[in-house]
């Protein structure tokens, strides 16, 4: 059982009608910082085992694609797709409990015994919205795929493209905007409200879209891209495995990866590290704008 | 027989399941089953007519009967399994409706009628499991009776477990006939046309409180979608995972509250307010709880019907779905549970605790805490 010692530093980072985006995100970074090791005593088995079960979904993903691509067959296809949405549904499981994990230390609640399922009230709300945001977003994207669906039988050859591209511009800007007025909430949400987590996110943060995304691109989008191309620079002297004669860009990618052990490991190493971190400042970062906005509100 | 015959028999069909609808209040005090609330498991306001089975499972039957006598090319042997089997399933629900019977006679009855069924018609004998995703498996002809026989009475067991709130299991039917209307042929799917007309308007009844489904109909009703399922998968080369995704809800539930019930030391056949329906209808009201339990069903049940291929994948977002709420309100409970044993005092004192004004539609959900049942 674990407390911060300090949950947040002192100083106003909102004011009566707005919040502070510059002092939300300086007191995120800080709080890192300042409580590294109990962060990272929180965090690490989850993480660990998001991690090994990253490395299972990409072996997997990857052995079952290079077999499709080899010799493409419908059952195949039904099994990959299964496979990779099971294991991507346990990965996101992992870290909802890490993120849970992380919100209990910043709010000062005990952590209790890292996987007692039937205590973890604030991590099973946080998964149930997580699944909700996610069936939002996949409910919208069904949607415009539909409407461009039924339009581009219209539409000539340069105005097709165009509305494809405006189509996944405005898919983007949706999932942009639901992001930072829902999702970027839900932790801290799921720890001071047991209801309508999504909705009541969309309330509070009315008004402070503009501070909300500044915060949501310094916290978690830049160090997601900097690990991430980092990571990629690094690791790609480690992917070796030369592909086979007459092989697709697509099926030599996969057989690589199905292939070649270590090209996996630093795959899964720096998406693991990037989220992990991306987890890390969102929680923070979360209840950080969840406090200055009820002070606002 | 023409097409406007057999049209003529569906509409006869219909009309009888009206009439037995409309007339539900003295053909359940004449057949003594109507079912009186009792402010425990029981909440609903009036006495009412267990007789949506019979709504449904009657003209089903007549229109069978005159199918047999009047057209030849359909299946005779599997409208006699419906006929027979059926009729006998109805039958062995009506007899609980009326005095409630031991749930191992129900049981021995279904693995009768099950075995009744198989020597009626062989070719509900799989010789292989069809998969979407996998190679087909083949089984061997001794372990097909088994797992015919276990599935079904499992299956109509499951079926009727669900049956805890107006519409479940008169909408679950009606998606059932539907997606069977859709990968079927022949016979199978006349007689799943002919089911959906008449659960639609049983359905509809339901909604209204004028008749309960009894259990006549969640065994008959349900042995024959069973029978169909297995039809479908034989003959239709419709795959296991689609029938899985069908029926995994109310399935999945029937087993979670067996394992469930046997952890806390009670039979598996003890009534309580843990099903599946009762937790969406506390957490996010009865209305909304049923468009989202039907909802989840239909939009699962006619993806895996219309795609095929998409079965697993339903089969693994139904299973995240299913398993997500259940922690999240067995959670939910225990947090009220934990709240209630940690605040005596300030509950004593009459004082407000938010959190628990929050959570309060929240229900605990152990078998001792039980307070309601059929709707």
């Amino acid at each position: 059982m674990t407390t911060s010692s300090s949950v947040f530093p002192p100083g106003p980072i909102a004011r009566p009608s707005a919040i502070s985006a510059s002092a939300i995100i300086v007191a995120t970074y800080r709080y890192v910082f300042v409580n590294a090791q109990l962060v990272l005593v929180a965090l690490y088995l989850p993480i660990t085992l998001a991690a090994i079960m990253l490395w299972i979904l990409f072996k997997t993903y990857f052995s079952m694609l290079s077999a499709y691509l080899t010799s493409p067959d419908a059952r195949m296809a039904s099994l990959t797709l299964s496979a990779t949405i099971a294991g991507y549904l346990i990965w996101l499981l992992l870290n909802v409990v890490a993120s849970g994990r992380l919100a209990r230390l910043i709010q000062g609640q005990p952590t209790r015994r890292w996987f007692d399922v039937k205590d973890m009230a604030p991590e099973a709300r946080l998964y149930a919205a997580v699944l909700r945001f996610l069936l939002v977003l996949v409910l919208a994207a069904a949607f415009v795929t539909w409407v461009v669906w039924l339009v581009l039988p219209f539409l000539r050859g340069s105005q097709a493209d165009y509305v494809t591209v405006l189509s996944g511009i405005g898919l983007a800007a949706f999932g942009i905007v639901f992001f930072v007025r829902c999702g970027f909430l839900i932790p801290a949400l799921v720890m001071n409200e047991s209801r309508g987590i999504l909705r009541r996110g969309w309330q509070l943060s009315r008004r402070h879209f503009w501070p909300l995304a500044a915060v949501w691109v310094v916290v978690m989008v830049l160090p997601a891209l900097l690990l991430q191309i980092l990571g990629d620079f690094l690791t790609r002297p480690l992917s070796s495995n030369p592909a086979e004669p007459g092989m697709s860009p697509l099926a030599a990618g996969a057989h690589l990866l199905a292939t070649d052990d270590i090209a996996i490991v630093g795959v899964v190493l720096t998406l693991t590290l990037s989220s992990a971190l991306c987890l890390t400042l969102t929680t923070i970062g979360s209840c950080l704008v969840y406090r200055s906005l009820k002070e606002c509100s | 027989m023409t097409l406007q015959a057999s049209g003529a028999i569906l509409f006869g069909a219909l009309m009888v399941s009206l009439l037995i609808l409309i007339n539900a209040r003295a053909i359940g005090e004449f057949l003594n089953v109507m079912d009186h609330p009792d402010a425990v498991r029981k909440r609903h306001d009036q006495v009412t007519p267990l007789v949506g089975g019979l709504a449904i499972m009657v003209p089903v039957l007549l229109w069978a009967g005159a199918s047999l006598i009047w057209n030849p090319s359909l299946d005779s042997r599997l409208i006699e399994v419906v006929l027979l089997c059926g009729a006998g399933a109805t039958l062995v629900g009506y007899a609980d409706d009326q005095s409630s019977t031991s749930p191992s006679s129900r049981l021995l009855s279904l693995f009768l009628l099950s075995a009744i069924a198989l020597a009626i018609d062989p070719e509900l004998v799989p010789s292989a499991l069809n998969w979407g995703s996998f190679q087909p498996t083949a089984i061997p002809q001794w372990f097909a009776y088994i797992f015919v026989a276990v599935g079904m009475a499992g299956y109509v067991n499951a079926v009727n477990m669900a049956d805890g709130q107006n519409g479940v299991v008169t909408g679950m039917f009606a998606i059932w006939a539907g997606c069977l209307m859709i990968v079927t042929g022949n016979s199978t799917a006349a007689i799943a046309e002919v089911m959906f007309a008449t659960v639609f308007v049983t359905f509809l009844f339901n909604m209204a409180s004028r008749v309960f489904l009894g259990d006549s109909g969640s065994y008959g009703v349900a042995f024959v979608f069973g029978i169909l399922a297995i039809r479908a998968h034989n003959r239709w080369g419709v795959s296991a995972e689609t029938i899985v995704v069908w029926f995994f809800i109310p399935v999945m539930d029937c087993l979670r509250l067996m394992v469930a019930r046997a952890l806390q030391g009670q039979a598996p056949s003890d009534g309580d307010r843990d099903h599946f329906h009762h937790r969406l209808q506390d957490r996010i009201g009865k209305i909304a709880g049923l468009c989202t339990y039907l909802g989840v069903v239909g939009i699962s049940s006619l993806t895996a019907s219309l795609v095929p291929n998409l079965s697993l994948v339903c089969m693994v977002v139904l299973a995240a779905f299913y398993f997500s709420f259940a922690w999240l309100t067995e959670t939910d409970a225990r947090t009220v549970e934990k709240d209630d044993a940690d605040e005596p005092a300030t509950h004593e004192a009459g004082k407000s605790r938010p959190r628990l004004v929050a959570a309060a539609n929240v229900v605990k959900f152990d078998g001792k805490d039980a307070t309601a049942g059929r709707e």
